[in-house]
């Protein structure tokens, strides 16, 4: 393993992250006539030479909406993993290549079955109230878990069938009901970051959230909602995940994620030093930043499902497969999505983002805009012009009910009208209907809609599992991700998910891609990143879900 | 006066009742899913969402649900946010002091910049520093806090780095965001001043006060402004409860807590508990400040107090 970050590649073959560091040949042009009159030729470190780490200092990273908890074991939000990382450590890490290694578990056998792991653990760990961990540690954080009192909301499903948990000497043994391939990448999430035992269980899962003990290097300060989190460094951490860049406590000695909603102040807070980095940089702003001297700008796709269109498929015109086929086809949706975010985001090539393990960029070729083709299986499938531009079959027009959520997340709503631009010309009539969180749950549960949107973050290709799996399926009252309505890949979604062989299951999810794709049950559009700025601030790495880890991360200046 | 204040209790008590009754019907017939909207974007089993509901109490009927929150209510327990699961009373206790101190800080340069500036426009009437204060003061009620806020951080924050742009600890945190909130307000005062000022201008007993002799300055500070006051008290109190409600969007601006974003935050996730919580405590809080209001009246007129008295 190369001690260098890891790649976010948009092709995997290739990988890539674009981190544009900028030399202040501006400042230097300008104060280089200075140094000659004073004599001096020693350059001082600039922006894309850092120069050595210097431990000290207190950081300030500004995120965009705030935090529900802290809490690995019960809350479910993006915006609290980002803290969460950086006070909680996992039993193992992934590598470069999505690969499960050690971190807090040494090593791990798993049994001929598939069913029982039994985890070695590290015996020199300590959580932030000196409570020793051990495999009693894990066990416990398993069992918190699935205890109905924790209401975990995500981690709940990342430990998926387990079971029991029994602890002896060194090794955890884990029981799981049935086989379930995903379990070691995500043990590698921040949402099953290990706690105390004796700090969650001194308190009510109410009284943790908010005030978190992990063994992280980064331990917690003070949260004060609405407002912002502090976290001091840890002096006795020593035992950084294989891919950290230096062993041995942070560099930062104090870490606060501040909460500023509003995008243009904190860009403002960026440049006049209040914050030394800023998250959910607006795509409008990226092209300044980028070429702006002081500031490191990074993309970080983020891995799951990208943003994608999901076809109605059991009632509406799109329920034939034929009709979906032509209406996605006459959606360009690179050039969409270059015109939406300046090249900020990437365009979707499969059902499965390309940092995610078993990603196939060629599934959606399928796919491919292709206005004349669209036309053809509309007039086949017996949708016929009609005088006012709109196909019509038996006296029906063609018409797509398109929902969307409201606020105008990511510029969804623009990505609606370019659709309906683009099936206008095909003669494919779309009506959208925009709606807040609510409004839109209740359409997706009464299947009021022929196009709906989505886009899930998860490590682990399982993901398909939670958006064509027929337990998924919304119904009255409930919500669920198979908006496309999926019944028939059951069988396959189950036995990828059981298959712990990595090749045999990469090829199963390959397949997958292509049959989603083929049935054109959904259409993906882009891959959702985090777009970051940093001023004054080096080495923030991204983890495989795209979470920033400020463990080797120090001042500039 | 104890009259007073015990019947303007009484009118407040039905007032905040149909609040919470209201509030409660509108949240729950308008479409929506607090257990989707708390898991949203995490990949949760149908069975975890289903023990969510339960443990919300949201397989409960609509009177049970209501009749828990308004007894709950009474005993000071306004119930747990299904996002952060903090009871709400906390969050409030933990969020309501910015926003008060936001609010009380807009009503003062409300207040400030509307007198000063009504009584200059009054003074100078249809001269140059009033047409200018008028339209001043147009323009000023005319733009949305928000951007007035924006404009303030990149004028007093960014290019001239005097105020810190965002935080809500200490004094100098509170000028930008009180200016951004309270400039808005201030139009509405300097026109109300000038108006009042100008109708007691013409007065007899401004004639009879410059037969005796005073000054203009004795005049208009002493007598004029004085009894301009008194609507003006009225529409700085009122416009303190608008101000509470108003500071929802200057606090997003400027990423200052309190209960205004938290009560964005609970609308975004159908933090049912949380928006219920918050607005009650709004209304509750605008009542009060009625109250003080027309208590307040009687202190500045006392013929007020006296006609309340007789009647």
């Amino acid at each position: 393993m190369t001690p260098t970050q890891p790649p976010r590649p948009h092709d995997p073959s290739t990988g890539r992250r674009r981190t544009r560091r900028a030399v202040r040949g501006l400042l230097t042009l300008l104060t280089a006539p200075l140094l000659l009159l004073s004599g001096c030729t020693s350059p001082g470190p600039t922006a894309a030479e850092p120069g050595p780490p210097r431990p000290g200092g207190s950081a300030t990273l500004a995120v965009d909406s705030p935090f529900l908890g802290f809490d690995p074991n019960t809350t479910a939000a993006a915006q609290d993993a980002r803290a969460m990382r950086q006070m909680f450590d996992s039993l193992v890490t992934l590598d470069e290549d999505r690969q499960p290694q050690p971190w807090l578990a040494t090593s791990w056998e798993i049994s001929e079955d598939d069913t029982v792991y039994s985890f070695t653990v590290r015996d020199d760990v300590t959580f932030h109230d000196g409570t020793p961990f051990d495999a009693e540690a894990v066990c416990y954080n398993l069992d918190r878990i699935v205890d109905p009192d924790s209401a975990s909301i995500y981690a709940i499903g990342l430990v998926g069938p387990y079971e029991s948990c029994s602890a002896s000497g060194d090794v955890a043994r884990v029981v799981l009901s049935a086989p379930y391939a995903p379990f070691l990448t995500n043990l590698s999430s921040p949402f099953l970051g290990m706690v105390s035992p004796t700090a969650a269980g001194a308190v009510t899962p109410q009284e943790f959230t908010v005030a978190p003990v992990g063994s992280g290097p980064f331990r917690f300060v003070s949260y004060v909602p609405a407002d912002r989190i502090v976290m001091e460094r840890n002096p006795d951490y020593d035992w950084a995940p294989p891919g950290a860049q230096h062993q041995g406590p942070a560099y930062l000695e104090q870490l606060t994620f501040q909460i500023i909603p509003d995008a243009t102040v904190r860009v403002g807070s960026l440049r006049n030093g209040d914050v030394q980095m800023i998250g959910a940089v607006p795509p409008t702003q990226t092209q300044v930043l980028s070429r702006d001297e002081s500031v490191t700008y990074t993309e970080t796709q983020q891995s799951g499902a990208p943003y994608q269109l999901l076809a109605n498929t059991e009632s509406g015109p799109l329920a034939e497969e034929a009709v979906r086929r032509a209406v996605f086809k006459a959606v360009d949706v690179p050039s969409i999505v270059k015109a939406l975010y300046f090249g900020a985001y990437q365009h979707a090539t499969s059902p499965l983002a390309p940092t995610t393990a078993g990603s196939d960029p060629t599934a959606a070729d399928t796919l491919a805009y292709d206005p004349v083709e669209a036309a053809r299986l509309l007039d086949a499938a017996g949708w016929t012009p009609g005088e006012d531009g709109v196909r019509r079959r038996d006296g029906q027009p063609l018409t797509i009910r398109y929902i969307e959520g409201s606020p105008n997340r990511e510029n969804r709503q623009d990505i609606a009208e370019f659709v309906r631009a683009g099936l206008r010309e095909v003669g494919v009539e779309v009506d959208i209907r925009l709606e807040q969180t609510a409004g839109l749950q209740a359409a997706q549960q009464q299947q009021a809609y022929d196009i709906a949107g989505l886009s899930l973050v998860s490590a682990d290709p399982n993901v398909m599992y939670s958006i064509y799996h027929s337990s998924f399926l919304p119904a009255e009252g409930r919500s669920g991700y198979n908006m496309a309505r999926v019944t028939d890949l059951d069988d396959e979604l189950l036995a990828a998910q059981q298959e712990l062989d990595t090749d045999t299951r990469m090829r199963l999810y390959s397949e997958l891609q292509h049959t989603v794709m083929e049935r054109a049950y959904s259409l993906p559009i882009y891959v959702p990143t985090y777009l970051s700025a940093a001023s004054g601030l080096a080495g923030v790495r991204f983890d495989g879900e795209g979470y920033p880890i400020f463990y080797d991360s120090y001042l500039t200046r | 006066m104890l009259s007073l204040i015990v019947r303007r209790v009484l009118i407040g008590v039905p007032t905040i009742l149909g609040v919470t009754v209201l509030l409660f019907l509108a949240l729950r017939v308008l479409p929506g899913d607090p257990v989707s909207a708390v898991t949203a974007g995490a990949p949760t089993t149908p069975e975890a969402q289903e023990a969510l509901r339960l443990q919300f109490g949201l397989d409960q009927p609509l009177w049970l649900q209501y009749l828990k929150f308004v007894g709950d209510a009474l005993t000071l327990d306004l119930g747990t946010s299904y996002a952060s699961r903090q009871p709400v009373l906390t969050m409030i206790g933990q969020q309501i002091g910015p926003t008060l101190q936001l609010a009380v800080a807009a009503a003062a340069v409300s207040a400030v910049a509307g007198i000063l500036l009504g009584t200059v426009a009054a003074v100078w009437r249809n001269r140059w520093p009033d047409a200018l204060i008028r339209t001043l003061s147009l323009v000023g009620t005319a733009m949305p806090s928000f951007w007035v806020g924006l404009i303030l951080l990149m004028l007093f924050s960014f290019t001239l780095p005097l105020f810190p742009a965002t935080g809500s600890g200490g004094v100098r945190a509170l000028v930008l965001p009180a200016l951004a909130l309270g400039l808005s307000a201030a139009g509405t005062v300097t026109r109300l001043v000038r108006n009042s000022m100008l109708e007691l201008m013409g007065e007899t007993f401004v004639d009879a006060l410059y037969a005796k002799g005073l000054t203009r300055g004795q005049v208009v500070v002493g007598h004029v402004l004085r009894n301009a006051i008194i609507p003006t008290v009225t529409i700085v109190g009122l416009q303190l409860g608008a101000l509470i409600a108003g500071a929802v969007v200057v606090e997003t601006v400027f990423a200052r807590r309190g209960i205004g974003q938290m009560l964005v935050q609970g609308v975004s996730t159908s933090d049912f508990p949380v928006i219920q919580g918050v607005v009650l405590v709004i209304a509750v809080l605008y009542v009060l400040i009625n109250i003080v209001v027309d208590v307040s009246y009687s202190v500045i007129d006392p013929r007020i107090r006296v006609a309340v008295g007789k009647g």
